[in-house]
């Protein structure tokens, strides 16, 4: 039995079809979805989106936050970007990922305005999910 | 009268200015249709999330986020000006232009203040001299600068700096109608957005709506509140995305009909001026005719 995928953005489809499986980086924790699973909405994190397509291939993509709606049989997942593993430069990521880490150290030390804060927080997160989805996919 | 020379020289300019609108109108024709891509490209996300809004909205009967909630006291009102960045596309712009102007005058005093922001280099120029800016953003539709906009206003607005927040922009209507229209962007709200948004599907198309089912009842994790702090901000993002690329769309609309219209201005002036070339032309053989007759009876 298959679950039926849409992956929609504000640019557009990224994905749609049936697949295996789908797993989620939810706002608790990641989760799996199954064929038949539970009627829920869910929020999103930054994070790697695996799904297990019919043939055994896996695609990998890093999302951004969003949410997703489970139907028992199909999900639809809403976020504001979706990047699949072969659009991320894994090491540009790991670059940004080095700058946005030492900026939250320095910003730590400083104590500076908020939103700078969140910006660097938002920009670390964003390039864990592209090196996430970018080693799963190398596995 | 022109000699001869200056009217062919007159006649070779504006070829050169018709080659250039009439590369001008091919080059929007391409981007409009690519705009109008993106347009569509961006429907289904607007349904599903209108929906999941709508369906928290149903649910809790409570504005549970800070950009939902009014502000007790209306002291200052942001207007957020999108037009583009280049001109040479008719009146879209000052359109654009002329109606913030005219919601500044009404709305104005409902609140103590109006600052501006603007999108897109010409509503920056306009407003330069005129008004103060609060900020001026780059033109152009992308997520990434419709995020930028997004929570440019959602700080001010939840620092309590501004108490609302109101888009103005072209509507593209059709490839020959672009209206200028004011949205109001905060305080959000859930049910006005879905009205706007099932009113652009249904005129899009129809058959694209694939909601199914419908009241499902959802189990919602973390929690209502939790999901609105997600989906909130999101809206508003894609409140902004849709302005611009309304205004993109709207822009590249413009630009073809004008230019069309100045290919045609061109080839008017081309007949009129090669008319009056063959005329020039004439009456200069006929002076030479005459001359070499009355020269020869003189003989």
């Amino acid at each position: 039995m298959a679950v039926e995928v849409s992956v929609v953005t504000p640019e557009g489809r990224a994905f749609e079809g049936s697949a295996e499986s789908i797993v989620l980086p939810g706002a608790e924790g990641e989760f799996g979805v199954l064929s038949g699973h539970e009627v829920f909405l869910t929020a999103l994190q930054a994070g790697a989106l695996r799904i297990a397509k019919p043939g055994g291939e896996t695609l990998h993509a890093a999302i951004s936050r969003g949410f997703a709606e489970v139907h028992g049989d199909s999900v639809a997942v809403m976020v504001g970007s979706c990047e699949f593993a072969h659009e991320i430069d894994l090491d540009r990521a790991r670059i940004a990922r080095d700058r946005a880490q030492r900026q939250l150290e320095e910003m730590r030390a400083t104590a500076e305005g908020e939103e700078a804060y969140q910006q660097y927080q938002e920009d670390y997160s964003r390039a864990l999910a592209r090196i996430a989805a970018s080693e799963q996919s190398e596995k | 009268m022109a000699s001869l020379k200056d009217i062919k020289r007159r006649i070779g300019s504006v070829e050169k200015t018709q080659q250039i609108t009439s590369a001008m109108r091919m080059v929007a024709a391409a981007k409009l249709r690519r705009a109008q891509d993106a347009i569509i490209a961006a429907r289904p996300y607007a349904q599903k999330m209108f929906a999941t809004l709508g369906e928290i909205g149903r649910r809790q009967k409570e504005a549970d986020h800070p950009l939902l909630q009014e502000h007790a006291q209306a002291r200052t009102l942001e207007v957020v000006v999108v037009t583009s960045d280049r001109g040479l596309c008719g009146a879209f712009n000052s359109n654009a232009i002329k109606r913030a102007e005219r919601e500044i005058a009404q709305r104005g005093p409902a609140f103590g203040q109006v600052v501006l922001s603007t999108a897109g280099r010409k509503a920056r120029d306009y407003f330069q001299r005129r008004r103060e800016i609060v900020q001026s953003f780059e033109g152009g539709a992308g997520t990434a600068a419709a995020a930028e906009m997004a929570e440019h206003l959602a700080g001010r607005y939840e620092s309590g700096e501004i108490d609302g927040a109101l888009v103005i922009y072209n509507e593209f209507v059709s490839a020959l109608t672009q209206r200028p229209r004011a949205d109001v962007l905060l305080p959000l709200s859930a049910e006005r957005e879905i009205a706007e948004s099932a009113e652009a599907a249904e005129a899009a198309a129809p058959a694209e709506s694939e909601s199914g089912g419908g009241a499902a009842p959802y189990e919602i994790e973390p929690s209502a509140r939790g999901l609105l702090a997600v989906l909130v901000p999101q809206a508003l993002e894609f409140a902004i995305y849709r302005a611009l690329l309304e205004n993109q769309a709207g822009e590249h609309a413009a630009r073809m009909a004008a230019m069309e219209s100045a290919t045609r201005n061109t080839e008017e002036l081309i007949r009129n001026l090669t008319l009056q070339f063959n005329r020039v032309r004439q009456a200069a053989i006929t002076r030479e005719l005459v001359e070499i007759v009355s020269g020869a009876e003189a003989l």
